[in-house]
């Protein structure tokens, strides 16, 4: 026997509990299914963390500058587990903010599981079955995985599992030079890891006029990140603790960077524009 | 940037800003703003094409000085066209 609501909201990610404090206010009974976690990507692996990971990225690139303003900070050294620290709490202070909004709706109930069609207005939530005139589907992203040759033999991260890393890689290759490659690149050039980016497309963040991706490359080579364009045939392989990627780029001769893996985690990230 | 005094007194000159306005409407079409505090700046353009103005409506607005976005009315004040 299915429980009656008058909404559904598949996903408690940024767009769900705002959905659900308008139901909530129409007095409409609203169920909202959550399989992992509240806030989706924006609060746990987006905007927020890495906004967060920027200001101290930044704080460390000013005080390493400090002569140009007038100051000595000394030798400079990142306590990578500090900066996460920091970024978790802000996370935590978002997430926790989020559940008394959500506990605090009088008409809305969260549900926590993975949400599955059963009908077409009834979602089964693990031994739960639900119905309702409304069904809203906000179910938001994963990273794209792309298929290069190699990519099931060597361990790799996303952007959602750099937000786990709490040490500085030696060397991070980034593949993919788009808004989230690029932010993610500066960052940790900044926490002091070497940093490649490798892109496929003959410019960086080809969304953007020639001018723009011109001065980024040129910003982003400033602050010493190697930048490889128009790698078209891109393939991965493990040498030692190191993983080697294979770059066959238009014009010149088929050329590897190595990143030499820190602890257990390699240096290879997939991002995708949010 | 370095066109910006708040930014040369920041010692963060890099980047630039360009904005494409159609001539005849004289509506704001676009624009790209890289460097210090773009991502606030680019509010001040954002909410005149919210509000479906043509960009003389801020052309001669006095922003406070000195900041970043004191460049935008006199970056509105020297568009030329296109090729």
């Amino acid at each position: 026997m299915a429980e009656r609501f008058d909404a559904i909201v598949i996903g408690a990610g940024q767009a769900g509990p705002a959905l659900c404090a308008r139901l909530d206010k129409e007095g409409l009974m609203t169920a909202v299914m959550e399989r992992k976690l509240l806030g989706g990507t924006c609060l746990n692996v987006g905007c927020i963390p890495t906004k967060t990971l920027v200001a101290s990225a930044r704080a460390i690139h000013v005080a390493r500058r400090g002569a140009e303003y007038g100051f000595a900070a000394g030798d400079i050294r990142v306590d990578m587990r500090a900066v996460k620290g920091r970024k978790d709490a802000v996370v935590k202070q978002s997430s926790d903010g989020l559940t008394n909004w959500i506990g605090g709706m009088k008409n809305v109930t969260l549900v926590r599981g993975h949400a599955r069609f059963t009908g077409p207005r009834t979602v089964s939530v693990g031994s739960r079955m639900l119905q309702a005139d409304k069904v809203f589907i906000n179910v938001g992203a994963r990273a794209l995985v792309p298929d290069i040759p190699g990519v099931r033999d060597v361990p790799y991260l996303t952007n959602t599992t750099m937000m786990e890393v709490d040490f500085v890689p030696e060397h991070l290759v980034i593949v993919g030079g788009s808004y989230v490659g690029l932010e993610l690149a500066q960052m940790y050039r900044r926490f002091g890891s070497k940093v490649t980016v490798v892109e496929r497309g003959p410019r960086l963040i080809a969304r953007e006029d020639d001018d723009v991706s011109d001065e980024i490359r040129a910003i982003l080579e400033r602050e010493g990140i190697e930048v490889r364009t128009g790698a078209e045939c891109m393939t991965l392989s493990k040498k030692g603790d190191r993983i080697v990627v294979g770059l066959e780029c238009k014009d010149g001769a088929p050329e590897s960077r190595k990143a030499k893996r820190a602890r257990a985690a390699s240096a290879c990230s997939w991002a995708r524009c949010r | 940037m370095t066109r910006v005094s708040r930014a040369r007194e920041a010692g963060e000159t890099q980047g630039f800003m360009k904005v494409l306005v159609d001539a005849h409407s004289k509506e704001l079409l676009g624009a790209a703003l890289l460097g210090l505090n773009a991502d606030e700046i680019v509010h001040s353009l954002l909410d005149v094409m919210y509000a479906k103005k043509p960009y003389t409506t801020i052309q001669r607005a006095v922003h406070i000085h000195p900041t970043v976005t004191e460049l935008i009315p006199t970056l509105l004040g020297n568009l030329r066209p296109l090729a």
